[in-house]
C-alpha cells in the first residue's frame, strides 16, 4: 500500500495523483488543508510511468527509483512550504507528516528509507494523541462496532496521563509495548492505533513487486472489495476510518429501457450511445481520465446488480468516441461475469425475470490528468513527441485496458536466489542493461541464469523419487539462500539437471535436510 | 528465402563467419530475409531450416513436448525479434509453471519488448491482441484447446494485421490429423545434445540436427 500525506499552500489538486483521497483535519493548523491520497488504484500506471522517465535517464539513482519519481510529481520543495510522507498505512503517513512539520522540514520523505522508517514513531504523545482524536471522531460517524466515543476519550486520557508519569516522551520509547498490553489496559481502539503505529513498512522491492502483482492480478475482484474500503492489508480489520472525498457532482446516466434485454448483443448499441453521452458530461471538465465506472443493472423483477467496469490505466474515454471499444471490452467481460449468459432455454421459457428494464452509468473513480511531470529542477518536462518508448508504453496501457488479464513486464534484479531474481518490471530491464550485475564466485548473473530452466514451478514441488541410477545427472550450482531473511538459518540448495527416462529435463534441488524438491522445468 | 543456388560448402562457412561476426553472401541474404519483416533466429541452422525466417502473416505450429528444452529454439527467435526492437507477446498456457524472467534474459531476450500473460484460452481472453497490430510476434504456449474456428481466427488475423503466430504445442504433431491454418508445422525431438527438427507440414527437408550450444552462441 501507498499513502500519501501530502500539506501544501500551494494549489494542488490530490485528483491529479489517485482518485482515492480523504482530507484530513479542518485546517485547524493553518490554511493548508492536509490530504491523504491512497496511490494503489493507480500504483501499475505510476510505476510504469516511473520506468519511463528511469529509463529516459532523468534520474540515475536506481534505488528508492519509485519514490524519486513521486518525488517529481508533488509540489513540496523548491523553496516553498509543502511537506509530503509517504507510508504504508495512512496513519503512519500522518505521523510522519506531523513529525516533519513539528521540525520544520520542508519537501517529500518515504518510510523505505532509513529517516522516514524511524519519522513517524518520533512524533510526540500530543501530536499522536491530536491525531487519535480525530481518528475517534471518525469511527464514531462510521459507526464503529462496540465503539464509545466517551469511553475512547477517557482511555486516551489515561493513557496519555501514565506516559507522562512513567516519562515516555515519544511512542518511539514505548517500541517494546507489547499491543495486547495495550488492549488490556485502554480498550480496542487504541490498540488498533497502536498496531498502525508500529507496524514496519516493507521493503522497498518487495513491496512494489508484491503491489504490482497483487494489482495486475486481482484487479477485477481486489480492487472492488477490500482494497476499496480503505483496509490495511495485512489486518483483517479496518483499522483506519478512511472516509473517501466525495464528488461534488455526480457524474453519470440513465437510460430506461422500451423492451427488457438480455443478450450481450442487444446491450452493447445502446450501452454505447450511454458512454457518448458520459463523455459530452466528462469533456465539460476536461482533462479527465477514468479509472472505473459502475454500471448499476435495475432487472425486471427489480431486483439490481451494481457491476463495475474498471480500466487498469487511467483511460481517456472521450478519445474513443463514437466507438468506445475499450469501455465496452472492460463493461462486456464485467457483465459476464456478474450476470450469467442468457440461454436461449431462458428465452424459450418465457423466464424474463433477469432481463435488464434500466440501468444507470457512473464515473466512480476519475483522475485529473495533467500531461506535465516535473524534473530534477522543479521545472515542467514535456513528454517529447518523438520518444518512441512513451508512445509504445501508450500503447501497451491501452491494449492492456481492453483486456481481462495483465500484460506482465519483468525486469531482473541483482539477487542470486532463484525465486527473487526478478521483480514485476518497471522498466523490463535486462541483464544487457544492468549497471551492476552480482558477481558470485566470478560468475554474472547472467551465466547463472543461462544455466537455469526457463520456467520454474511457483512453489517447488516435492520430490518423492529417489534419484535413479539410470537417469542422467548433471550438477549445475549450489545456491545459498539469503541467511538474514532465512531466520538465521543458512538454507543450502545443491540443484541438479536431471533426465528422466522420458527424456524429460528437470532442475531438481537436494536441500540441507536432504529431501529433494523438483523446481522447474526444462521445457 | 534461401535460394538453392547457395553453395552447401560456402553456406557451412558462412555459418561459422557469422557466428564470428563475418557477414558474407550466405549470411547476408538469410539477414535480407529477417530484414524484410521475417521472424529469424539466432541460431543460423535454425535459419537455413526455416528458409530463413518465420513469415509474417502466418501462422506456425511447433510440437514441443514438455521437459524436452525444445522451446529454447522458440526463445532463439524471439531473443532475435527483440534484438530487432519488435515487440513480443508469449502467451503462457501452463497454469503450474511461471516464467523466469533472468533465464530469459540471460538467453539474450530484450525484457522491454516482452510481454507475458498467463492464459489458457488464449483467443477467448485474448481477442484484442489479435483484433489490433501492436505485437509483431505473438507465441501461444500450451493452448489448452484450439478448434478450427480458433486456427481460422488466428491465420485470418495473422495474415490481415501481418503479423506471425507461433503455437507450441505440448506434443509431437501427427501428419493424420492435419491443420491447413498453419503454413508451418515442425516436430522438434530432443536428443541427446540437442534437438532434431522434422517438418510435418511446409517446405520439405531432412530432418535437420541442432546442438544446445550452438542456439545463443551468436547473440552472447
Amino acid at each position: 500500500m501507498f499513502y500519501l500525506a501530502i500539506q501544501t499552500s500551494s494549489a494542488f489538486n490530490p485528483e491529479t495523483l489517485s482518485p482515492r483521497f480523504m482530507s484530513w483535519g479542518d485546517g485547524r493548523e493553518g490554511d493548508a488543508t492536509t490530504w491523504i491520497i491512497d496511490l494503489q488504484p493507480v500504483l501499475p500506471y505510476w510505476m510504469q510511468q516511473a520506468g519511463l522517465v528511469g529509463q529516459a535517464g532523468w534520474q540515475h539513482v536506481r534505488s528508492g527509483h519509485f519514490h524519486n519519481f513521486l518525488r517529481q510529481l508533488l509540489p513540496v520543495g523548491e523553496g516553498g512550504d509543502g511537506v509530503a510522507f509517504l507510508d504504508a498505512n495512512p496513519w503512519r503517513a500522518l505521523l510522519g507528516l506531523g513529525v516533519m512539520r513539528e521540525r520544520g522540514l520542508c519537501g517529500f520523505v518515504s518510510s523505505h528509507n532509513a529517516l522516514g522508517q524511524t519519522l513517524p514513531l518520533e512524533c510526540s504523545w500530543q501530536a499522536w494523541f491530536d491525531h487519535a482524536e480525530q481518528v475517534g471522531e471518525l469511527w464514531f460517524a462510521a459507526g464503529r462496532e462496540r465503539f464509545n466515543l466517551q469511553v475512547f476519550r477517557r482511555q486516551m486520557r489515561q493513557m496519555h496521563q501514565a506516559m507522562e508519569r512513567l516519562g515516555v516522551r515519544r511512542p518511539m520509547d514505548l517500541g517494546a509495548m507489547n499491543a495486547m498490553a495495550i488492549r488490556r489496559r485502554y480498550g480496542a481502539a487504541l490498540h488498533d492505533l497502536w498496531l498502525l503505529t508500529t507496524a514496519a513498512p516493507k521493503t522497498e522491492t518487495g513491496l512494489i513487486a508484491g503491489m504490482t502483482t497483487g494489482m495486475t492480478t486481482g484487479m477485477t475482484t481486489g480492487m472492488t472489495t477490500g482494497l476499496t474500503t480503505g483496509l490495511i492489508e495485512e489486518t483483517e480489520s479496518p483499522l483506519f476510518p478512511w472516509q473517501s472525498w466525495q464528488q461534488e457532482a455526480w457524474i453519470g446516466v440513465r437510460r430506461h429501457l422500451d423492451a427488457p434485454l438480455m443478450e450481450w448483443e442487444s446491450i452493447e448499441a445502446l450501452l454505447r450511445e450511454d458512454v457518448d453521452r458520459l463523455c459530452a458530461l466528462l469533456s465539460k471538465q476536461g482533462g479527465e481520465r477514468v479509472l472505473s465506472l459502475e454500471w448499476r443493472v435495475v432487472f425486471l423483477d427489480l431486483s439490481s446488480l451494481s457491476i463495475p467496469v474498471r480500466f487498469r490505466h487511467p483511460h481517456d474515454l472521450p478519445a474513443e468516441s463514437p466507438h468506445h471499444r475499450t469501455a465496452l471490452l472492460q463493461a462486456c467481460y464485467a457483465y459476464r461475469d456478474a450476470v450469467p449468459a442468457a440461454t436461449s432455454d431462458a428465452v424459450d421459457l418465457g423466464v424474463y425475470e433477469k432481463a435488464i428494464g434500466s440501468w444507470e452509468l457512473v464515473v466512480t473513480e476519475k483522475i485529473h490528468w495533467s500531461p506535465v511531470i516535473r524534473d530534477l529542477f522543479g521545472a515542467c518536462v514535456e513528454s517529447s513527441s518523438g520518444d518512441w518508448r512513451r508512445h509504445l508504453q501508450e500503447k501497451l496501457q491501452h491494449m492492456e485496458n481492453r483486456l481481462p488479464v495483465p500484460l506482465q513486464a519483468y525486469e531482473v534484479n541483482s539477487s542470486w536466489v532463484p525465486g527473487e531474481g526478478y521483480q514485476t518490471g518497471i522498466s523490463a530491464r535486462s541483464y544487457a542493461d544492468s549497471e551492476s550485475e552480482i558477481n558470485v564466485h566470478g560468475r554474472s548473473g547472467r551465466e547463472i541464469s543461462k544455466g537455469r530452466p526457463m520456467f520454474l514451478y511457483s512453489r517447488p514441488r516435492p520430490w518423492s523419487q529417489p534419484p535413479n541410477r539410470s537417469s542422467v545427472w548433471e550438477f549445475c550450482e549450489r545456491v545459498m539462500e539469503k541467511w538474514w531473511s532465512a531466520g538465521g538459518k543458512a538454507i543450502q540448495r545443491d540443484y541438479y539437471r536431471l533426465q528422466d527416462d522420458q527424456q524429460r529435463s528437470m532442475w531438481v534441488f537436494k536441500d540441507g535436510a536432504g529431501k529433494w524438491y523438483v523446481h522447474g522445468m526444462y521445457n | 528465402m534461401v535460394t538453392s543456388a547457395v553453395n552447401p560448402i560456402p553456406e557451412k562457412l558462412a555459418e561459422i563467419l557469422g557466428m564470428r561476426g563475418v557477414q558474407t553472401g550466405a549470411s547476408m541474404q538469410l539477414a535480407d530475409d529477417q530484414a524484410a519483416g521475417g521472424h529469424g533466429s539466432t541460431c543460423p541452422q535454425l535459419n537455413r531450416f526455416l528458409d530463413g525466417a518465420l513469415v509474417p502473416g502466418s501462422v506456425s505450429e511447433w510440437g514441443m513436448p514438455a521437459g524436452h528444452g525444445a522451446r529454447e529454439l522458440a526463445l532463439s527467435i524471439v531473443a532475435q525479434a527483440t534484438l530487432r526492437h519488435q515487440l513480443v507477446l508469449w502467451v503462457n498456457g501452463n497454469e503450474s509453471l511461471d516464467v523466469y524472467p533472468p533465464a530469459w534474459s540471460a538467453r539474450g531476450v530484450d525484457l522491454g519488448r516482452l510481454r507475458f500473460v498467463q492464459s489458457g484460452r488464449p483467443v477467448e481472453m485474448l481477442k484484442p491482441v489479435f483484433l489490433e497490430r501492436l505485437f509483431d510476434l505473438i507465441v501461444i504456449d500450451c493452448p489448452k484447446h484450439l478448434g478450427a474456428d480458433d486456427w481460422a481466427f488466428l491465420a485470418r488475423q495473422a495474415r490481415t494485421l501481418d503479423v506471425h503466430v507461433m503455437v507450441l504445442q505440448d506434443f509431437l504433431l501427427s501428419g493424420r490429423r492435419g491443420n491447413i491454418w498453419a503454413r508451418v508445422r515442425i516436430n522438434c525431438v530432443a536428443e541427446m545434445r540437442g534437438w532434431q527438427l522434422k517438418t510435418v507440414r511446409g517446405p520439405a527437408h531432412e530432418p535437420c540436427h541442432i546442438e544446445r550450444s550452438w542456439l545463443f552462441s551468436a547473440s552472447t
